[in-house]
Order: structure tokens, then sequence, then C-alpha cells
């Protein structure tokens, strides 16, 4: 648990937007916009140059790495690492851990006005 | 010139090893995204998000490149010298503060005045004899090392940036206070100077 608590550092939500749409396969930028939009249900919409910024700090954290496409070899598409999917994972059972607390709260909370 | 070129000359202002990398990019990915665009309104947000988040992401990624040249690049000791030289000018920082928030307070008594010409002339000209003693001897290191990325970084913004700002603010704060005949009647504050004048100049027509 100690160890847990040092390793993890909390994602910025566009980083974490972005490593949940490569966790399926490789994309390229446009592509990584057109999923973020849409996991959001369309309440994230990322502009260039915000996206190639956190896309420039996810590389030089080596979440995230530039893979080539036989298809498109015009573009550059960039895929997940190892280390990119750990903190995506850390971030996600923070999430979840955040998810269950505020609904056993809201549980408690429920009891108390049931009173 | 259209839009798209207008927003390729402005990815000119992003550091360069940014735009060398992604500048290219980022063009396309915005040509792809109006031309999927299904109305005008659309191309209209799309392109007005993408200009307007540009000085905000700009400013961001040259601030982070030039604290990174800083940290990683410039020598230890022109670090070291510009945080000694920005301490050096807190008391000022403070008593300005401190000024501002109680400015009928100021006990113009002999020894607070010596007290104040130290705080605000005496420490901020010694931060920019700091600030100028750094600067000519990473100047001269670099000569005698025939170091010409030191003799480039003295002139790179990018690693000077912080040495600069300090050292122009002290001797800015020094040259004006200096300037200044009666300093003890303004106790270090300009504002208070501007915000009451008439107190002020009384002050100076007693001495």
């Amino acid at each position: 648990m100690t160890n847990m608590k040092k390793q993890y550092n909390q994602l910025p939500q566009v980083a974490f937007s972005i490593l949940l749409a490569l966790s399926l396969k490789p994309r390229h930028g446009y592509e990584i916009m057109k999923q973020v939009a849409e996991d959001s249900n369309g309440r994230i919409s990322l502009s260039p140059g915000t996206l190639y910024g956190s896309i420039k700090q996810l590389r030089e954290q080596g979440q995230i790495e530039e893979s080539t496409s036989d298809m498109e070899q015009r573009r550059r598409y960039y895929s997940i690492t190892e280390q990119g999917r750990s903190a995506l994972e850390a971030e996600l059972q923070h999430y979840e851990r955040s998810v269950e607390l505020a609904r056993k709260r809201r549980a408690i909370g429920g009891a108390e006005v049931q009173l | 010139m259209n839009l798209l070129t207008l927003y390729a000359k402005i990815l000119s202002a992003y550091p360069k090893s940014f735009q060398e990398r992604y500048a290219d990019e980022m063009t396309q990915t915005l040509e792809d995204m109006v031309h999927d665009a299904s109305s005008s309104p659309q191309r209209l947000k799309i392109w007005t998000a993408a200009f307007a988040e540009l000085p905000v992401q700009i400013t961001k990624s040259n601030f982070a490149v030039a604290g990174q040249a800083f940290s990683e690049e410039t020598p230890g000791y022109v670090k070291r010298n510009t945080q000694l030289s920005a301490s050096l000018l807190l008391p000022f920082v403070l008593l300005l503060m401190l000024n501002e928030l109680r400015p009928s307070a100021l006990p113009l008594t002999p020894s607070w005045t010596d007290i104040y010409q130290f705080l605000a002339i005496v420490l901020p000209a010694l931060a920019f004899l700091l600030c100028a003693t750094t600067i000519l001897r990473w100047w001269s290191l670099g000569r005698r090392n025939h170091s010409a990325k030191m003799t480039v970084n003295i002139a790179d913004i990018r690693h000077n940036w912080p040495l600069l700002v300090v050292s122009i603010l002290a001797l800015m704060i020094a040259v004006f206070m200096l300037g200044h005949d009666s300093v003890h009647c303004v106790a270090g504050n300009p504002i208070t100077v501007v915000r009451n004048p008439t107190a002020t100049l009384h002050c100076i027509a007693q001495d």
C-alpha cells in the first residue's frame, strides 16, 4: 500500500484521456482526438495545441511512443508503453476507489435522510 | 493567405524543437478536423478553438523549454547566484507588501530609516552587483575555456532569463530608491508615493 502510494502520480485529465484512447490500439493524432471525444460523450474536445502538448509530455515521460504504420506512412502513430499502461491502471484504480467511496457515503447519507 | 497557412505560420512561435517535431502534424490534424466538419458553425467552432488556445499553449511550451534549459544547461554557480540575488530582493518585496497593508503605520525614526535604506537600497544594489559579477564570470570563463557553447549560452535568453530578470529588477529598485533623495519618506514603497503624494511631498519638504 505504501509502495503504491509512492508510485501513484495523478495524471492530468487530458493525459488520462489520451492513454485511455491508446489502450486498445495505436492511433494517429486525429484518431486520438476522435476517440477522446467519443469516450467522453463529446465532453472533452481537444484542439491540436492541447493534444500535441500532452503527446510531447507523455512521450518524454515514456508513457507513449511513436510507432509506424504500413498503411499510412505519412502519419505518425502513437502507442501506449508498459509504463503508460501502469500509469493508466493506477489512475483507474484510484477512480474506482473514489467511486466506491462516494457510493458508500451516498448510501450512508441516504440512510441518515431516511431516519 | 488562408486560415491554415496562417495557423502554420503562428506555429513558428513554438520552441524550435517542438515546431520541428509537431508543427506539420498539428496542421495536418487541423486540416482533417475542418475537412470532417459537417456544417459551417462547426467549422467556425474548430477554427476558433484552434486559434484561441495557441497563445496559452505557445507560452506554456516556451516557458517549459526555457525552464528546462536553465535548470539543465546553465552552470550551477549561475543558478545559485541567481537564487541568492532573488532572495536579497525579498526583504524589499516584503516591505512593499507590509507597507501596502499599513501605509499609515510607518515608524519614521532614524533607526528605522537606516533599516529601510538598507533593505531598499543596499540589498538590491548587492543583488545587482552579484548578478553583474556572475555574468562577467560566466563570460570570462567561456572566453578562457574557448567554449563556444558557454559563450552562446550567456547571450541565449533561454539560459540567462532568470539572471536577467533578477538583475534588471534589482537595478531598477536600487536606482529608483537611490535617485530618491528622501528614501524614508517613501519607506521603500513606490506605491505609497503614488497613493499619498501630498504626504510624501510634505515629508520630503521637511528634510
